[in-house]
């Protein structure tokens, strides 16, 4: 495996929301497209567990195939893409702090290093970005 | 002219009201004190008769996007053992319940796992409650047993451990069998579950099965709902169901209309809807289906008997776990839906029963049964007579008067039937038994009330003219057709 460098984002939001509401809009990954601007559409292939194939069609470029790595009802999920540079890992985790929920999106991206600079430049900025924007969106739906 | 619109030019009531399922009385007011409670106020030591036995299992994978049922979400992961506290909990609240002669000397005529999601439960914790209920009760010969639940947690071990279980009869919550469309309402399963377990079970030998299809979710089109009834008919399946889809208060899928981000449901009044229903009905009896009660349909013998013993020969329930309801000895009691709650106080010796309705008055005991057996389209004299000592005829004749000045029952010399104008009013006719006590009642919005007793509790929250309008009035100028419906009365 070619060496690889790690690229890491995160958003947190604090909202007046039901776990399992926020949940469910993650589940219905076909309506990812409502609270993540960077995707035109997603497909399912079965259920929403460990080892699923999701396929996203981004606003701009082709379909990619992604798997569910991680699934914990109520709690996270972990996708990934392999891609010609490496692997970009989305993670979603959402927890209780008093009565309000805490949501936190995070991309992770492994870069092999004689792609490095490309990336940095033309990939990570948006990546980083719909990060921050997609959990927004995502708030905007589920808040009260 | 079609009866449905004629029913548009006059209509019998100034508004129609729509109820997935019946609870009644609908107010219930919160109380301490579990065992305590329960053995000052009810004779648990008197013999017992026959009785239902519900079970809870409070777990989904997620909550479907509108569902008023939904109790708690439950990782596949369970790393803190959420669901074998729960059913040791489960089980010792059942037997906690059969020390008392009144349930220990009954019979049990059915049970029914549901939830939440019955069928959620590991193939161990499953077959140790079916088990306890046999250990713990006397079950009759002829019992029904069903589990209810989502084809997503049947694999191999579990479809071949309920083939050669007890359980005698699913009932799957299929909604429909359109990926596009069990997205939208966020239904756990995938669209080729359902068949590919269905297949399973009928294969293994196993054809009691009931499934419940909805309709008029949003981007339901007539179209989808026809591929929908065509693998229902490909299924072959004895017994289904047909719900019209719901937006109810205080869910996402509320949220997520409200805001924009998925289309409304169609106006259950307009005419798309009331072909899907009509379509279903036409398909349904074409293929040798009954509908023998509101909105289930049925091969001969398929009937479930669930409902039959509950509401029809209405005898007791006994329902144990998290956001259930039972009724005995003229009293509705209600258990809250919070798990680690209930585990608790099952874990301290008592009993969580956090609501419950005053004792009913014989006219309210009369009145219920009216209301569940209307279900059924008709009430026989005789039988009413047997159950209460009175005359059906005499104990509601203002109201029986009044329903047949608007064309909606037919008094024959053993029964009152519904008409079709009846069929089609049919929520609007049972509220006319409500007991006047029960309208206006917006007192009960601020109980506690879970799964659909809020639904019917918002029903009364309104005014008797509301729903059923001025008692000397025969008809009413229909309203307009409105966007969208969301829950009755809001």
């Amino acid at each position: 495996m070619p060496e690889r460098q790690t690229f890491q984002a995160d958003a947190t939001v604090t909202v007046d929301a039901e776990l399992h509401d926020i949940w469910a809009v993650w589940v219905d990954a076909r309506a990812w497209t409502t609270w993540d601007d960077s995707l035109a559409a997603v497909d399912i292939d079965g259920n929403f567990k460990e080892g699923a194939t999701l396929t996203l069609t981004p606003t701009s470029g082709d379909p990619v195939q992604a798997t569910l790595v991680s699934v914990t009802q109520g709690e996270e999920f972990t996708d990934e893409v392999e891609l010609p540079f490496g692997v970009v890992r989305t993670s979603h985790r959402m927890g209780r702090v008093g009565d309000l929920a805490q949501i936190t999106h995070a991309v992770t991206a492994e870069v092999d290093t004689h792609h490095v600079a490309d990336f940095a430049t033309t990939v990570w900025p948006e990546l980083r970005g719909g990060v921050a924007a997609s959990l927004t969106n995502l708030a905007e739906i589920v808040g009260d | 002219m079609t009866m449905l619109e004629e029913v548009r030019l006059a209509d019998p009531y100034p508004n129609k009201c729509y109820l997935p399922f019946i609870l009644y009385p609908p107010g219930m007011h919160r109380i301490s004190g579990g065992k305590e409670w329960l053995e000052s106020h009810i004779d648990m030591q008197q013999q017992g008769g026959d009785f239902v036995l519900y079970l809870g299992v409070p777990f989904c994978r997620t909550r479907c996007k509108s569902c008023p049922y939904f109790i708690s979400l439950l990782s596949e992961k369970d790393s803190r053992g959420r669901e074998e506290a729960y059913v040791d909990a489960l089980i010792a609240d059942m037997k906690r319940w059969a020390e008392y002669p009144k349930f220990a000397t009954g019979t049990v005529r059915n049970i029914y796992i549901g939830g939440g999601t019955g069928s959620i439960l590991k193939v161990a914790n499953l077959r140790r409650l079916v088990d306890a209920v046999f250990e713990t009760f006397t079950v009759s010969e002829d019992y029904e047993f069903t589990l209810e639940g989502n084809a997503r947690d049947f694999d191999e071990e579990k479809i071949d451990y309920v083939v050669s279980s007890k359980i005698n009869r699913l009932s799957f919550g299929v909604q429909s069998f359109q990926p596009e469309i069990l997205s939208v309402i966020g239904s756990p399963h995938a669209a080729t579950d359902s068949a590919r377990v269905i297949k399973a079970f009928q294969e293994r030998g196993l054809r009691n099965i009931q499934l419940d299809l909805m309709f008029n979710m949003p981007g339901h089109t007539l179209d989808i709902w026809r591929r929908d009834l065509e693998t229902l008919a490909e299924l072959d399946v004895p017994h289904f169901t047909i719900y019209l889809y719901r937006i109810h208060k205080d869910t996402i899928q509320h949220k997520l209309i409200s805001k924009g981000k998925i289309a409304s449901p169609q106006d259950p009044e307009g005419p798309m809807v009331k072909a899907m229903y009509e379509e279903a009905v036409e398909i349904a009896e074409s293929l040798g289906y009954s509908m023998y009660m509101v909105d289930h349909f049925c091969k001969p013998g398929y009937e479930n008997m669930y409902n039959h013993w509950n509401w029809r020969v209405y005898i007791d329930t006994l329902a144990v776990g998290p956001g259930s309801y039972s009724y005995f000895d003229g009293y509705r009691l209600g258990t809250e839906t919070d798990v680690d709650k209930y585990i608790d106080t099952v874990n301290d010796g008592d009993f969580l029963i956090s609501t419950i309705t005053d004792k009913l008055s014989p006219r309210v005991q009369r009145e219920r049964y009216v209301v569940f057996a209307l279900l059924y389209y008709e009430i026989e004299y005789a039988y009413y007579q047997s159950k209460f000592g009175s005359s059906f005829l005499e104990d509601f004749a203002d109201e029986l008067q009044r329903l047949e000045r608007k064309g909606l029952i037919e008094l024959t010399d053993d029964r009152m039937k519904l008409t079709q104008l009846g069929l089609v009013w049919h929520t609007n006719v049972i509220l006319e038994f409500f007991n006047p006590a029960f309208w206006d009642d917006s007192a009960s919005l601020d109980e506690p009330n879970w799964s659909l007793n809020g639904v019917m509790v918002e029903v009364g929250a309104h005014s008797r003219e509301y729903w059923l309008g001025d008692k000397a009035t025969t008809f009413f100028e229909p309203p307009a057709l409105s966007g969208s419906e969301v829950v009755p009365g809001a």
